[in-house]
């Protein structure tokens, strides 16, 4: 009886705390309160910062069609403060978790921009993986960029932050945490993509958007593209080729296309390269040469030869010649697998002009592209404290690129 | 009631990781920069040597508890008095993890601060351990390792990818002082190896007992100095900002952007270990609790521990940091003194007639 008695009450307990248990909410939050943030835009309005959201609103299907994303914006003295406000303005609970892309805006680039990321980098509401990138004018314009590739900016502009810059070299990949790593390193060098809006008519963007069709839709396209002039609406499409260079959080230089991809070919694998050699022999003739970069290993090493510092700068790419400009005979496509050695030699010299070009022009600034500090520091550690001082400006770079054909 | 060989390998291999991975190595990196591994390295050493003293006290003794040899060589009131003191450390050493764990689930599995319910269960479960004694723990290490193994697996492959060894670099060069402060607020986290001399006299006698403890002692370890070797490859600089290790280094695998976070897994499975890693110290509260006050009912002081670390909890679940604070300036030194000598003095205890082996191992 005892024991019947005793695992009733603990029967009764148990079901009590489950009902109390399982009818909490746990704090959950309602989907329909919240506010999916997709990307976030941060600018200077004076003495205040502006976050501009770009939310992702769920709609039913027959709804979301032709509905351009929503972007709210908040105001306040940090951007915390600004990000709440954005939350009281809209009733809506700012959710971050899904926010991929971080864009700073030409104001707070005036200034060290970690005042203004760091909030992001100690919070736990948004991914460090999230991408960052500087626009040209204001973030609030790229946010609210009307892209033909996608009904959200954010998502056409991360498509070329995140998909496109994992696999090509012409765009620089930067998370939160890569910038925050490069900042707090000896080097106190970082970097991040710069993005231009370039606006196009829609009749352009869909011309070259759909180049491949058959000739009979080109054909009547080509008829239909009398009327376009008039209903011709600005599309804005995104380059993010141009790398804007930091030391100390301040921006100092910028790198173009060429630049940016030779930098990337160094630092990280890549699948994409590309250089054009102008005015160069290929099969008998004078032609530009588009020659496509595979397989590179770049490694840079730092050594000290006779109490100086020494960068190497190794590089080694296998090449293909992708196109010319100029007719080829049979054997000339040949040749286009076995790329011939004054090309290559052609190749190694473009590129490695462009390294101390770079190097020069970094140095300068006083930007550790090639993060010598921090080398200095980690890998030459005996001699950190003797050169620390004078690293970046007593470094001797030694280049040696190799380019490889495909055989 | 025994333990088997086998099921304290595997609780030393459960416990060991699952407790040492959420805040410890950002404590350690914040004090040894890129040795962090070696200031943990450091305190499992010590832990090694504290499991070696203990193998040692089992086999001097072997087949008596720790209370009978107390008892028989210093009094029954000393073995109390000794055993109250163990229960009160276990009952304070439960604290701190227990406050780590419920930010931990707050922090990384909710976006808003939730509610203190949130992890209230948790106490339902370390009472029915409390209860039911170190067999259950026992027996429960058996199936939890399987998840902890995996989760750690998981977590290796997800982040080794973006690891870069360079950030190990320049190695030893951290100043010897600031190594060993990180080594001795770590102390914290550490000396899991003291159950093993509230097992005495309850351990089934095996072949090849000392070698497979020490082994899965060992492979604990090593899978915990990786980890902190892995965390300042993949965060460099910045592992000083980096709390909860543990969810953040797997986030950046490529695999992770095209099926989504299925690296929480891991972390849920590292979790369910980590509810048999807090419950220990109350079991073992409440034996030692029992054992000195010579009754074997467990139910009052089971009930009464854990009531009593809810309602702390409860109270001071914002204020973390302060506990962690109170702890570091007054519990290590007595942590040591009960950890870490008072076992080894357990040797210097002469064996006579009455506290001799009962039977050879």
């Amino acid at each position: 009886m005892r024991h019947f008695v005793k695992s009733k009450i603990l029967l009764i307990i148990v079901a009590a705390v489950f009902v109390l248990y399982l009818s909490n909410d746990f704090s959950l939050l309602d989907i329909k309160e919240t506010a999916l943030i997709v990307a976030l835009g941060i600018d200077k309005d004076g003495d205040e910062i502006e976050v501009t959201a770009q939310l992702a609103v769920p709609k039913s299907s027959d709804q979301a069609a032709n509905t351009p994303g929503t972007t709210v914006s908040g105001k306040g003295q940090t951007v915390a403060q600004a990000l709440e406000n954005i939350g009281v303005r809209t009733g809506w609970y700012p959710k971050l978790s899904f926010c991929n892309v971080l864009v700073l805006g030409e104001g707070i680039l005036h200034g060290n921009v970690m005042e203004s990321i760091d909030f992001f980098i100690r919070t736990v509401k948004l991914q460090d993986t999230a991408r960052l990138c500087a626009a040209e004018k204001k973030a609030k314009d790229v946010l609210t960029a009307a892209s033909p590739l996608d009904e959200l900016s954010a998502f056409s502009l991360s498509k070329i932050l995140q998909k496109d810059g994992e696999s090509s070299s012409t765009v620089t990949i930067t998370s939160l945490r890569e910038f925050s790593m490069g900042y707090y390193s000896k080097s106190a060098f970082s970097m991040m993509p710069l993005v231009k809006i370039i606006e196009e008519k829609s009749g352009e963007s869909e011309g070259g958007a759909k180049g491949s069709d058959s000739p009979t839709a080109s054909a009547k396209k080509a008829s239909s593209s009398k009327e376009a002039p008039q209903n011709a609406q600005k599309k804005q499409i995104f380059d993010a080729t141009a790398t804007l260079l930091f030391s100390k959080g301040v921006p100092v230089c910028c790198l173009n296309k060429t630049q940016t991809m030779i930098l990337q070919l160094s630092r990280r694998k890549v699948t994409e390269a590309t250089v054009e050699l102008k005015q160069t022999e290929f099969d008998g003739k004078s032609a530009n040469v588009f020659l496509a970069l595979r397989q590179n290993r770049g490694r840079l090493k730092l050594r000290i030869i006779n109490g100086r510092p020494t960068l190497d700068l190794r590089l080694r790419v296998v090449a293909k010649i992708d196109d010319t400009d100029v007719t080829t005979t049979p054997s000339g496509l040949v040749s286009g697998y076995v790329v011939p050695n004054n090309i290559l030699r052609d190749a190694e010299r473009l590129i490695s002009d462009a390294y101390r070009e770079m190097f020069e022009m970094t140095r300068a600034c006083d930007c550790d592209v090639f993060e010598i500090a921090d080398k200095l520091y980690r890998t030459q550690n005996r001699y950190y404290a003797a050169l620390k001082d004078v690293a970046l400006q007593g470094t001797r770079l030694e280049i040696k690129v190799v380019a490889k054909s495909f055989k | 009631m025994t333990i088997t060989k086998k099921q304290i390998c595997l609780l030393f291999m459960t416990v060991i990781p699952s407790t040492k991975l959420l805040i410890l190595p950002t404590v350690y990196a914040h004090y040894a920069a890129q040795d962090a591994w070696l200031a943990g390295a450091i305190n499992l050493i010590l832990d090694a040597m504290l499991l070696v003293v203990l193998l040692a006290v089992i086999k001097k003794f072997n087949g008596k508890t720790f209370f009978e040899v107390l008892e028989l060589s210093l009094g029954k009131w000393v073995a109390r008095a000794v055993y109250m003191l163990y229960a009160v450390y276990f009952a304070i050493s439960a604290v701190l993890p227990v406050f780590e764990h419920k930010m931990f689930i707050e922090i990384t599995l909710y976006e808003t601060a939730p509610s203190v319910l949130t992890f209230l269960p948790f106490f339902l479960i370390s009472f029915y351990f409390s209860l039911k004694g170190i067999n259950a723990t026992a027996r429960t290490g058996e199936i939890l390792f399987f998840l902890t193994a995996s989760a750690f697996l998981l977590i290796t492959f997800l982040s080794l990818g973006s690891a870069r060894p360079y950030y190990l670099r320049p190695m030893l060069k951290n100043p010897v002082f600031r190594t060993l402060k990180a080594s001795y607020s770590g102390l914290l986290w550490h000396g899991q190896p003291l159950m093993l001399l509230f097992f005495a006299g309850r351990i089934k006698t095996e072949k090849r007992f000392r070698l497979s403890v020490i082994t899965s002692f060992a492979a604990a370890a090593f899978v915990c100095v990786f980890m902190y070797a892995l965390f300042t490859c993949i965060y460099g600089d910045i592992a000083v900002r980096q709390i909860y290790a543990l969810t953040k280094m797997t986030k950046y695998a490529i695999a992770l952007s095209n099926v989504g976070r299925f690296d929480y897994v891991a972390t849920l499975l590292v979790t369910a270990g980590a509810t048999l890693t807090l419950s220990l110290p109350f079991v073992l509260a409440v034996d030692c609790f029992t054992q000195a006050i010579g009754r074997d009912k467990r139910l009052v002081p089971a009930l009464a521990l854990n009531l009593c670390a809810l309602v702390l909890v409860a109270i001071y679940h914002m204020r973390f940091r302060t506990v962690m604070d109170l702890f570091e300036k007054f519990f290590i030194p007595a942590m040591i003194a009960l950890v870490y000598i008072l076992p080894t003095c357990t040797l210097l205890l002469r064996r006579t007639s009455q506290n001799a082996p009962l039977c050879k191992e």
